[in-house]
């Protein structure tokens, strides 16, 4: 147990400690803050170019799909006015129209069938996120991106280099920052130990 | 449908079903001469009068397209009866108007015109110039609102749709049919 004049010391020891530690943080700290800072700016602009991307290529599967649905009723109707058409003027005309529309049909069917492989990796990483198809189409979502949550920023930064193959430095960036803590966190280290060694020379 | 609900008197609809298909021609494109707001016992309603003696019907999220039947004197009052007598009896149903028998669907209003009336919300800026005319009776036309009673019935031998309706003192008849879904789908407003 410590007397009242090493109680005494070990508090000025500590003091000291601490006054050393933050004296070397704040030294350090400023470095690494605006290192993340960029590194933040540069993940919340990946994580909206990537959104952008996502609702790009969801927004034309959306569509292609509606239309695809759009006709098929179409190309039942037509095939109906063929079967109950009464003349053979009628039965033309809607034999020509029931052509026109199963041909558009099918051009749409080949245009979805080409962009669904695409689609659906978006889709699915979005799940991974955690947003749901429609949040993914939504612009509000897309406006609120400084909200969502750092791990979810990281994962649509990531997504745009999957996206768009970019090879700049985002991960560079985080990994500077990241060595950049550390690094700052072992000075303070030591400086603290060395300065814990001071008082009893 | 979403599109049937910006109709406006002087839009073209193009590609609209004919009544009955004929030539070679099963669609048509009619200019909407006037729009009208039908406000019926809480279930309001859309009548939407086009050229060439046709209008819709928009109610209870149907389309109808029907066409004008002229009705003298002698018919109004041959109407008249006919509800009033199905209304009384309750059971449903227009003995030989036309010919056939009627399922009674809808009756709005009623004769003191308390709980409906119809409003003319839109007119054609060249109603009454270019052959283009409305079948609306004039007093309608000229105060814009009226009472308005109204029966809705489909015919039991072909399916035919009927709506007549009382307005500023005089009956119109409509007759024609409903449109199907991917027929309301492939009209165009414009």
């Amino acid at each position: 147990m410590a007397t009242g004049l090493g109680a005494a010391l070990q508090r000025i020891k500590r003091a000291f400690h601490e006054s050393q530690t933050t004296a070397v943080v704040e030294l350090a700290t400023p470095d690494a803050t605006t290192l993340l800072g960029q590194a933040e700016a540069e993940i919340n602009r990946k994580a909206s170019e990537a959104l952008a991307e996502i609702d790009r290529v969801t927004t034309k599967f959306g569509a292609l799909e509606r239309e695809v649905a759009a006709l098929r009723p179409q190309v039942e109707l037509w095939q109906r006015r063929l079967a109950g058409a009464t003349t053979d003027a009628l039965r033309v005309s809607a034999g020509e129209r029931l052509l026109g529309v199963q041909k558009h049909l099918e051009l749409k069917q080949n245009e979805l069938e080409e962009a669904r492989p695409e689609a659906e990796a978006v889709l699915k990483f979005m799940d991974e996120v955690g947003f749901n198809r429609d949040e993914a189409l939504s612009e509000t979502h897309c406006l609120q991106i400084k909200a969502a949550s750092a791990a979810v920023r990281l994962r649509l930064a990531k997504a745009h280099d999957a996206f768009a193959m970019d090879e700049d430095g985002t991960q560079k960036l985080v990994a500077q920052a990241q060595d950049q803590i550390y690094r700052t966190a072992g000075e303070a280290e030591v400086r603290e130990e060395l300065a814990g060694i001071a008082p009893k020379k | 449908m979403d599109e049937m609900k910006d109709l406006g008197a002087g839009k073209t609809l193009v590609r609209l079903p004919k009544i009955v298909p004929e030539g070679d021609a099963w669609e048509q494109n009619r200019v909407v001469v006037t729009t009208c707001a039908i406000s019926a016992e809480g279930d309001p309603a859309q009548f939407v009068e086009l050229d060439a003696d046709q209008a819709l019907l928009l109610a209870r999220g149907a389309v109808f397209l029907l066409r004008a039947r002229q009705v003298d004197p002698a018919e109004e009052k041959e109407i008249e009866k006919q509800r009033t007598d199905a209304c009384t009896r309750g059971d449903g149903v227009i003995e030989a108007y036309l010919g056939t028998t009627w399922q009674i669907k809808d009756v709005y209003g009623d004769a003191d015109g308390k709980s409906s009336s119809i409003r003319v919300t839109g007119r054609h800026p060249n109603l009454g110039r270019d052959g283009l005319r409305s079948l609306l009776c004039a007093e309608l036309l000229r105060t814009g609102d009226s009472k308005y009673y109204d029966l809705r019935a489909v015919a039991d031998d072909d399916g035919r749709y009927l709506l007549v309706f009382w307005a500023d003192g005089k009956w119109h008849a409509w007759i024609g049919r409903e449109l199907e879904r991917a027929e309301i789908d492939a009209i165009e407003v414009r």
